[in-house]
């Protein structure tokens, strides 16, 4: 910032050019008694070899001069001064009058006419200064704001960075999964998180916070980490979803709540289950028939009241592999045209119809064409979830087979569960990791996950609950099921599951037992288990995947005894 | 003005005409402020009301904290269909009584 001369405390500084000496020696003369300090020139060349902005606050300016006239010596003076304001008065008389125009165009601020009056003259330099004070002011102001803006877009780089690195982390694609998202600044107020459990579900998260840009996402952190976090441990949606509602009330001021749905894709029974928290319906859509099912929002946005009170409630959707899930947030059915008409569920449903293996891209390009010159006014994010379990799509997931050393020990742990317990949650995340850390296991993570959740599940569906699981294979019989296994669960008044588990070395690693035992009335386990012949199969993979990945697999005692072995080995 | 709020027998009816949105925030804050110890019940009245978004439905939850949470305290009323959509969305029947 050029320094401004003119401060209070110090006397003004004139600048006079004119050939004649006497106008200069007079208007010398009548500036003193003003109290400026003055300087002269006898013409233009001179006025701008002797002239530096930060030496003067006012210059009085002849016209007609030799070597350089008034007007040459002022454009080439207001040139040097950029964006800096120092008034330049013309002095005029005589036939000098035709220059006037000439005289503004190239920069004069003002004209005092020849002979001087000292009233005239002190109050135009008087008033010339108080605009060059306010000028001064505003370019120094204007610069403090740049500098603030600067500042400001640094820091919210540096701040998205660290955002995307919190929600970034540990995002795994998903060939099921497609995505639109069009945040309205570098920070988003949507946000999509998917990730693999360990017993090969998929978890899916979109959320729309309150607002949109940094505010909004400022939460996303804490939530993605839970997400993340409990979906690793093989969580299911509902725990999660509780979770992070307990999070966010506490965290999140009252006005601010996320509006969110959690979905699960579950290969192994075809089904979706979703959790849908003040989000605009979803369209679960069938790519062959056309079909197309609404699936409404039926809970709370999260973060609005505490965990206790939210009665979540789970929908369950027997899924084919021609069925998508259509999720949106609600900049998409807001987005409005020029008359001001949102597009609306209605010009989704068309695009869905319209093209049927396409259809994501056909709303995305019929938003683009409905928004037209209107600006987004709104983040927007659109998500495809294909229930597609083909094997090219899906696949298992390579097991974890990182090169590790462990020193393989021997050890048992077990544990009871009894009723109470089994009503009010799913020991299994806690148990695998209990495991993990004795021995060192997570390498073999997803496998033993996977083993101990099927034969716990069995256990606790067809011991405990006596349920029959040919309930699963009918089109709505996963949710009829589901609906029995929570009646039966909340019935349940006595019984319980031991879970024991016996690891010992063997050849170049370990061999870790998992026998699991229920006080059912037992079951026959063909019953629940059908051959692993292609990846089409609705239910009863579970225990053929077991198999697979066990050693061994032994129902005794009539079912209530099932004992796996699984073998590690050391690299 | 496109907030209107008047106070008869210790009920505040507070009225919202055209969009509401950020753009009213400062207005609902202040007529909020009237809710006092002899507030029995808030009604807030969208006969006018166009459009509600995201940030209205948080002005709605910190009118709900202003009256200790009681959702027997706090009527929505004559909502239009779209509006009324959106407070079914965000399933604020449970918090708050609409009709």
């Amino acid at each position: 910032m050029s320094a401004n001369n003119q401060a209070d405390s110090s006397a003004p500084k004139a600048l006079i050019v004119d050939d004649s000496l006497t106008q200069r020696l007079l208007l010398n003369h009548l500036l003193d008694e003003l109290g400026y300090e003055v300087t002269a020139a006898k013409d233009g060349q001179e006025a701008i070899d002797l002239f530096d902005p930060e030496q003067f606050d006012v210059i009085f300016m002849d016209i007609e001069m030799p070597v350089m006239d008034g007007i040459e010596a002022t454009r080439i003076i207001r040139k040097t001064l950029a964006d800096r304001f120092i008034p330049i008065i013309f002095i005029t008389g005589g036939d000098s009058d035709k220059y006037l125009d000439e005289c503004i165009e190239v920069g004069g601020s003002d004209f005092i006419k020849k002979p001087f009056n000292a009233n005239i003259l002190s109050a135009k330099t008087r008033s010339l200064l108080k605009i060059r004070q306010l000028y001064n002011k505003q370019t120094r102001q204007k610069a403090e704001i740049e500098a603030f803006q600067e500042q400001e877009t640094q820091e919210h780089e540096a701040a998205a960075a660290v955002y995307e690195n919190i929600v970034g982390t540990g995002y795994m694609q998903s060939p099921n999964l497609h995505s639109s998202l069009s945040p309205m600044s570098k920070f988003n107020g949507d946000l999509l998180l998917c990730a693999y459990t360990p017993a090969d579900k998929l978890n899916v998260l979109l959320g729309d916070f309150t607002g949109h840009g940094i505010t909004a996402s400022l939460a996303s952190a804490p939530a993605a980490e839970i997400f993340y976090g409990m979906t690793a441990k093989g969580f299911g949606i509902r725990e999660i979803t509780t979770e992070i509602n307990f999070k966010l009330h506490k965290l999140l001021p009252v006005n601010m709540f996320l509006a969110a749905t959690l979905a699960c894709l579950d290969r192994e029974n075809h089904n979706l289950s979703t959790i849908t928290c003040g989000l605009p319906e979803h369209l679960l859509f069938c790519t062959e028939s056309g079909d197309i099912k609404t699936i409404l929002s039926n809970n709370l946005p999260l973060g609005i009241i505490d965990s206790p009170d939210l009665q979540l409630i789970e929908h369950h959707h027997h899924v084919r592999s021609s069925q998508q899930l259509i999720m949106f947030t609600d900049g998409v059915i807001e987005t409005e045209n020029d008359e001001g008409q949102a597009f609306d569920m209605i010009g989704v449903e068309d695009c869905l119809r319209l093209g049927r293996e396409s259809c994501f891209d056909n709303i995305l390009q019929a938003l683009d064409a409905h928004r037209g010159q209107q600006a987004q006014q709104d983040d927007i994010t659109l998500v495809r979830l294909s229930c597609d379990f083909s094997a090219e799509k899906w696949g298992l997931h390579e097991l974890n087979n990182k090169p590790v050393h462990i020193e393989p020990s021997n050890w048992k742990t077990s544990s009871t569960l009894d009723f109470n317990t089994l009503k009010r949650l799913n020991p299994v995340p806690a148990l695998v990791n209990s495991l993990m850390e004795i021995q060192g296991l997570t390498p073999f993570r997803e496998s033993i996950f996977l083993v101990v959740t099927e034969l716990f599940v069995n256990s606790l569906e067809h011991g405990l609950l006596n349920l029959d699981s040919s309930l699963k294979f009918s089109a709505d019989g996963f949710a009829q099921f589901f609906d029995l296994k929570q009646q039966r669960l909340e019935e349940l008044s006595e019984g319980n599951i031991k879970l024991i588990f016996t690891h010992a070395p063997y050849n170049n690693g370990g061999k870790l037992t998992i026998r699991v035992q229920d006080t059912g009335d037992g079951f026959e386990p063909t019953n629940i288990s059908t051959p692993l012949i292609d990846n089409q199969q609705y239910s009863g993979r579970g225990l053929e995947l077991v198999k697979t990945i066990c050693e061994s697999l032994e129902y005794t005692d009539g079912g209530k005894q099932a004992t796996a072995v699984f073998i590690w080995q050391n690299d | 003005m496109s907030i209107s709020s008047q106070t008869t027998d210790n009920k505040l009816t507070i009225s919202i005409s055209g969009r509401f949105d950020f753009g009213i925030h400062k207005e609902f804050r202040s007529a909020i402020d009237a809710i006092n110890q002899q507030t029995v019940h808030v009604f807030v009245d969208l006969r006018s009301t166009e459009y509600v978004d995201s940030s209205a439905l948080g002005m709605l939850l910190l009118l709900k904290s202003k009256m200790n949470n009681q959702k027997e305290s706090i009527s929505l009323i004559n909502a239009k269909p779209d509006v009324k959509k959106i407070l079914e969305i965000a399933n604020f029947g449970q918090l708050f009584t609409l009709n």
